[in-house]
């Protein structure tokens, strides 16, 4: 399978399609039912333009969507972040707890399905992935 | 009117506040004062003698976390004193009232030194880890600067205090009347002080306006004996409390409000809730300094403090109101305050949240904990401690690794039952915080959860506690290193490890030789028949329980401490 781009249409799809089809996944986030946002923020010195959204709701993984609207869960952090937790230098809970990944949203629920969050982290990480700008060899897949 | 050595009157003075120990080593210079202690046995002190003074102020400290009174502890010149310094530090960092004397060399040559044998500038020394010091410089002030220093180290945030005794004091002898000795209402405040009562309308207008109350309790409640207050209040609002790692226990651990200090649900509760009412606590490292992502920040989130110490508030979080004043009091006038304004009201939304949250985040450690296999993984071990020892022991942790572990899995249900210098994380006090516990509370169980390499810093007080007959149980955790520090060289030094690794000591056979019980322990159904033999023995008792190398490397939540620890500091 060629990389897709993170975040992009294509790359979305997919990372619903394996969420959806992660047994173990679903059974670790059961109850959780929630929307969430991934806010990407721009690092133009680092090639990464413009501000990005991309929400979807859990673990349900029916759809997704590029536009502001209210959620539950919002998670903030420029573009680095994102490709550090993607490529498993940083964890992504610990990347919450470190301030990284900014979190806006009740933080309880989130500590709940921690087993949760690390086997969807696992899930996205089989996809090929294509970074932009000056973290394009950082790819991986 | 009676002649007296400056000894007798200072042992006099310290019977007027109740001391009943002064934990020490002897020296020749101290020699009036442990002769005046001899002399004043049926009087009700006594001299605890130790194998080193390390473990004297660690004594002292334990002693005053226990009971509520200042612990004392006695050095003399040069090395005894000297020997003093870890143990003073760490009562210092944590805020606990100690009462440290030294013997000095004779006032006529001290200050400056003229280089008297031992003689050293222990004033100087002692200066940056107590609240106040002074030279004894004459006989006739010995009864003014005992006061002086009872009324510092009791006064504001307390801890420790220095008296330096030059010889010549000590050994002096004059005439004293009996109404020279005060009663301690006489020269300090043995209560309060409470809070304006305008300040107190306001945190009650506060609280009663919060829709998830969150009550932060710290080592203030304990030291103030608040926690029947806390508890009080946290009910009849249904607030959450979370208290910190030193207040461990002001409301029992299986209560349904109360969160274990920097667990999942803690932290959800300090995310969560909208008005935080903070007693007796600092929001230092150890509580993430009251700063987001480990709590909610300003925006969503108004901060009530109450301290003893102005200097305390808003010190590390801007807070919405300050209040100073003593914890039991102001939370007092507060309870009195919600009570006479609304009725009781039930727990919020949040609360069931973060029960979830925590119950979840249990649930792992809980499964290892029941884990059957060889060799014995640490969660295993302190479980079976657990549920073995009965809810009102108390409970010594000292350690790297270990001590994380133990904080997370033991429950504690009594106040001031839970000692662990988390603050200073200083390794060695656990053996003379458990003897001192057991002296203060005979009728109570005491153990220790040990890491190997904390033992080693203090394992020569088993014959302390052999002598004294004080039947503490200390269980080692033995994975032969400084797990904590491999763990993080592991993780920061690509796998290199320096300095580490140890030989494999008998822990069990160093205890026999000091008249102990000892015991090795190697597989996890052995643990609980060999706790029953410890406790049978009748003696004090060590179990050297050899624990798996590997999980004991990787305690929960490692990194996220590490990211504390070492914030700004990456290799
Ligand atoms: C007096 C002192 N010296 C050094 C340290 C640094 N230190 C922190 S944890 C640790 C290792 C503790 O080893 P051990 O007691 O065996 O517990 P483990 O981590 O193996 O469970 C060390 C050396 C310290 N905290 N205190």
């Amino acid at each position: 399978m060629a990389r897709l781009r993170f975040l992009g249409a294509e790359y979305m799809e997919e990372a619903l399609k394996r969420t959806r089809e992660n047994s173990e996944y679903q059974q670790a986030s059961e109850g959780f039912d929630d929307t969430l946002a991934f806010v990407v923020e721009p690092e133009p010195d680092k090639g990464i333009d413009e501000r990005r959204t991309v929400g979807t709701i859990l673990p349900q993984a029916t759809e997704y969507w590029m536009d502001d609207r209210p959620v539950t869960f919002t998670f903030l952090a420029p573009y680095s972040v994102y490709v550090d937790i993607m490529t498993g230098k940083l964890d992504a809970v610990r990347a919450i707890t470190k301030g990284a990944l900014k979190l806006k949203g009740p933080m309880p629920k989130i500590l709940r399905y921690v087993k949760g969050t690390n086997l969807w982290m696992d899930t996205l990480r089989t996809i090929p992935t294509q970074f932009e700008g000056d973290f394009a060899d950082r790819s991986f897949g | 009117m009676s002649r007296m050595t400056g000894g007798e009157v200072l042992v006099r003075c310290l019977l007027k506040e109740g001391v009943r120990y002064v934990f020490g080593v002897p020296g020749a210079q101290l020699l009036p004062l442990t002769d005046a202690i001899f002399r004043n046995r049926e009087r009700g002190i006594d001299f605890i003698h130790n194998r080193h003074e390390q473990a004297s102020a660690h004594m002292a400290d334990a002693w005053a976390r226990v009971t509520g009174q200042p612990g004392i502890c006695a050095g003399t010149v040069g090395p005894g004193a000297t020997d003093l310094v870890p143990g003073v530090a760490v009562a210092y960092v944590e805020s606990i009232p100690i009462v440290v004397l030294t013997a000095q060399t004779q006032s006529w040559r001290a200050y400056p030194s003229h280089g008297s044998t031992q003689e050293c500038d222990q004033l100087g020394l002692f200066s940056s880890i107590t609240k106040w010091n002074a030279v004894v410089n004459s006989w006739d002030r010995i009864c003014e600067l005992v006061r002086q220093a009872f009324r510092v180290a009791l006064s504001g945030r307390p801890g420790p205090v220095h008296l330096d005794l030059p010889a010549d004091v000590l050994f002096q002898t004059g005439e004293i009347e009996e109404d020279a000795f005060l009663e301690p209402y006489q020269y300090r405040a043995v209560d309060g002080p409470g809070a304006d009562p305008a300040l107190v309308e306001k945190a009650v207008e506060l609280l009663l306006s919060a829709q998830a109350p969150l009550i932060h309790a710290g080592g203030g409640v304990l030291r103030a004996g608040a926690w029947n207050e806390v508890r009080e209040l946290a009910e009849y609002l249904g607030a959450l409390v979370t208290p910190t790692v030193g207040s461990r226990g002001v409301v029992p651990d299986d209560h349904p409000q109360v969160f274990k200090p920097s667990g999942y649900g803690a932290i959800g509760a300090q995310c969560g809730a909208d008005v935080v009412l903070a007693v007796g606590a600092r929001f230092g490292e150890l509580d993430c300094w009251g700063q987001p992502p480990f709590w909610c920040g300003r925006e969503g989130q108004k901060i009530i403090q109450v301290d003893r110490a102005a200097e305390m508030i808003g010190v590390n979080t801007p807070v919405e109101l300050g209040i100073v004043g003593d914890a039991r009091i102001v939370l007092r006038q507060i309870v009195d305050l919600v009570k006479r304004s609304t009725g009781p009201r039930k727990a919020s939304q949040l609360l069931t949240e973060c029960r979830a949250t925590e119950e979840t985040w249990m649930s792992e450690f809980e499964e290892l904990a029941g884990s059957d296999k060889e060799p014995i993984h640490p969660l295993r071990l302190i479980k079976e401690a657990r549920d073995f020892f009965p809810r009102d022991s108390i409970v010594c942790v000292d350690g790297g690794n270990i001590a994380v572990w133990a904080s997370y899995l033991m429950h504690i249900y009594e106040p001031r039952s839970f000692m662990w210098a988390g603050d200073m994380g200083h390794l060695g006090v656990g053996l003379p915080y458990a003897l001192a516990a057991k002296l203060a509370c005979p009728e109570k169980q005491v153990f220790i959860i040990h890491g190997d390499g904390s033992f080693m810093f203090m394992n020569q007080e088993l014959e302390t506690a052999r002598r004294h007959e004080l039947r503490i149980v200390d269980i080692i955790a033995n994975d032969q290193a400084y797990g904590m520090i491999k763990q993080g060289q592991l993780v920061a030094c690509e796998g290199r490890v320096i300095g580490v690794d140890f030989y494999d000591t008998r822990c069990d056979k160093m205890a026999e030789s000091m008249g102990c019980y000892g015991e090795r322990v190697e597989k996890p159904e052995q643990i609980r028949p060999a706790l029953q033999r410890a406790v049978d023995s009748g003696l004090p008792a060590v179990l050297d329980v050899l624990v798996d190398k590997e999980p004991a490397l990787n305690p929960p939540d490692f990194v996220t401490l590490v990211d504390l620890w070492l914030q700004g500091c990456e290799m």
